[in-house]
């Protein structure tokens, strides 16, 4: 029965594919929004693009790496929130 | 006595189904096999012409499920039907008896115009979702899903391909449909979605704080959605009239895709290679191997069998059409069921029968008999796949608990309601 279960399941994988699309359409509106962010493996590491390609898949490095963009992307928030509150407040003191 | 030949045909028709139903193939490949070999050797036995071969298709059907296919997928990708999702979840406000019945209404309601398959990863996804930020079981969610969707759309003849097949071959317009089994639909889903949520109902969690959203969040372009609901109305009107034009449901389905595909901005190429061709492939291979049944006497011979074993008797005809059917349902596709049960009971035309019973007798048997197992549809095996996507591994047996006592129920209530709409 297992058997049956998984050849069945594996010629539905398209269809899986477009159930992860869909998931992730109802992620962005009802649970925490997500971005992705893509990086090129750096200059003068060419010679190590197989070790490159592996951290996709290295637990330590996405830790490392959602660690780093988290301290990032809060610099950046912030930045962007102090620039709006900064131009509301100069649009306010033109008007007055 | 059946013939050689005979026993030939019986012989591609029972391995085409044992190709499709032991997954050595895909449906529409074991059906391709079939109509490869029924036609090979129709022509070299002189059984049939290779202009009759052709003549076995009948391309109204194909026409109509094409026409379907595109309108629906269409609004779809409008985003219409994830809104309806969306605000069935938030009226629920974190209450999940409330949550499990709005999604058991939604997914029957949404797979009254989509086909099965994108209605399970729809609302499976939605209700993935939502189980996964209020830490709910998703169980309940995933298996009631598939088991509505299977029932949704039983009244309607676009409801399902297996009520394509039956209405283009009976004669039965959308009017018609509604008139027999719409009553009979409703009571469906009340009775289903009760039974389901008696068996799971100690599974369903505890009311939570929902999370806060705005169903048109996502939605870039406000006017798609108006436009995909405007289809939906068009199209459920020219449905509703049709008849009055001397004009097929199959033109009507094909004069709505290509409005559709005008009038809401999608990318029809896109829309195209959504386009289920492995059912429609399964359903023209497997009309020529009906065709090769028909040709030779079987269909005839199997139609007389039925009437002997009911002694003509009316209610036991219908009776005997909705449980075997729904029987047959259960272990092969209930397209090939269909396609196979059509000619039966066409033959049956003239002999003073109410065919409008045998026909709604064989709707409801082939539509209930879909989700008794994951093998009954693959709605009930996309279920479970997406199931295993939120890393729970549900097993055959486990769906076939909830599969077998939903589609019981259900049989024993069609028997009820054909008796008390058609009498005995």
């Amino acid at each position: 029965m297992t058997n049956l279960k998984d050849r069945i399941l594996k010629r539905k994988k398209q269809s899986m594919e477009r159930y992860k699309e869909e998931r992730d359409a109802f992620e962005k509106v009802m649970g925490t929004p997500k971005i992705n962010v893509s990086v090129e493996l750096p200059k003068g590491y060419e010679a190590q693009r197989e070790e490159f390609l592996d951290l996709e898949k290295e637990e330590s490095f996405l830790k490392d790496a959602d660690k780093a963009l988290g301290r990032i992307v809060k610099k950046h928030l912030k930045k962007a929130k102090e620039q709006a509150e900064k131009e509301k407040s100069s649009k306010s003191e033109s008007k007055s | 006595m059946l013939d050689s030949t005979s026993l030939i045909y019986i012989g591609i028709y029972v391995l085409t189904l044992l190709l499709a139903s032991a997954e050595v193939t895909s449906l529409s490949v074991a059906a391709l096999i079939g109509a490869l070999l029924s036609t090979l050797f129709g022509l070299v036995s002189g059984v049939f012409t290779s202009e009759e071969v052709i003549n076995f298709i009948d391309f109204r059907v194909i026409l109509l499920l094409v026409g379907v296919m595109i309108t629906f997928e269409v609004v779809e990708r409008s985003g219409l039907f994830r809104i309806l999702a969306l605000y069935a979840i938030k009226y629920s406000k974190g209450d999940p008896r409330i949550l499990f019945f709005s999604i058991c209404f939604v997914s029957a309601a949404v797979s009254l115009f989509l086909s099965d398959v994108t209605a399970i990863l729809l609302i499976a996804a939605a209700a993935g979702t939502i189980a996964r930020i209020m830490d709910y079981d998703p169980v309940p969610y995933f298996v009631s899903a598939a088991i509505m969707i299977n029932l949704g759309g039983t009244s309607t003849l676009i409801g399902s391909t297996s009520n394509m097949i039956i209405g283009m071959a009976s004669g039965l317009n959308f009017i018609d449909f509604l008139n027999f089994l719409a009553l009979c639909e409703i009571a469906l889903w009340f009775l289903t979605s009760l039974t389901l949520y008696f068996l799971y109902k100690p599974r369903l969690g505890e009311k939570k704080t929902p999370p806060t959203y705005d169903p048109w969040g996502e939605i870039e372009d406000r006017r798609t959605v108006y436009k995909a609901g405007f289809i939906i109305i068009l199209f459920l009107l020219l449905f509703l009239l049709y008849e009055q034009w001397n004009v097929g449901p199959e033109i009507i389905a094909f004069l709505c895709a290509i409005l559709a595909l005008l009038i809401v901005d999608v990318d029809a190429g896109a829309v195209f290679r959504q386009i289920d061709w492995e059912t429609i492939f399964f359903i023209g291979g497997f009309f020529i191997i009906i065709g090769g049944l028909e040709k030779v006497g079987i269909l005839r011979f199997l139609s007389k069998a039925v009437l002997d074993v009911a002694h003509g008797n009316m209610f036991l005809t219908a009776l005997l059409t909705l449980w075997s059917s729904a029987l047959l349902s259960v272990f092969v596709s209930n397209i090939a069921v269909a396609l196979t049960y059509t000619p039966i009971i066409g033959i049956m035309k003239g002999l003073n029968l109410n065919m409008n019973y045998l026909w709604s007798a064989l709707v409801l048997g082939t539509n209930l008999g879909g989700a008794a197992t994951p093998v009954s549809g693959a709605v009930c095996v996309l279920a479970i796949g997406a199931l295993k996507e939120e890393n729970v591994n549900l097993s055959f047996v486990e769906f076939s608990k909830a599969g077998a006592l939903t589609t019981i129920v259900q049989l024993i209530f069609a028997t009820f309601y054909l008796i008390l709409r058609f009498g005995m």
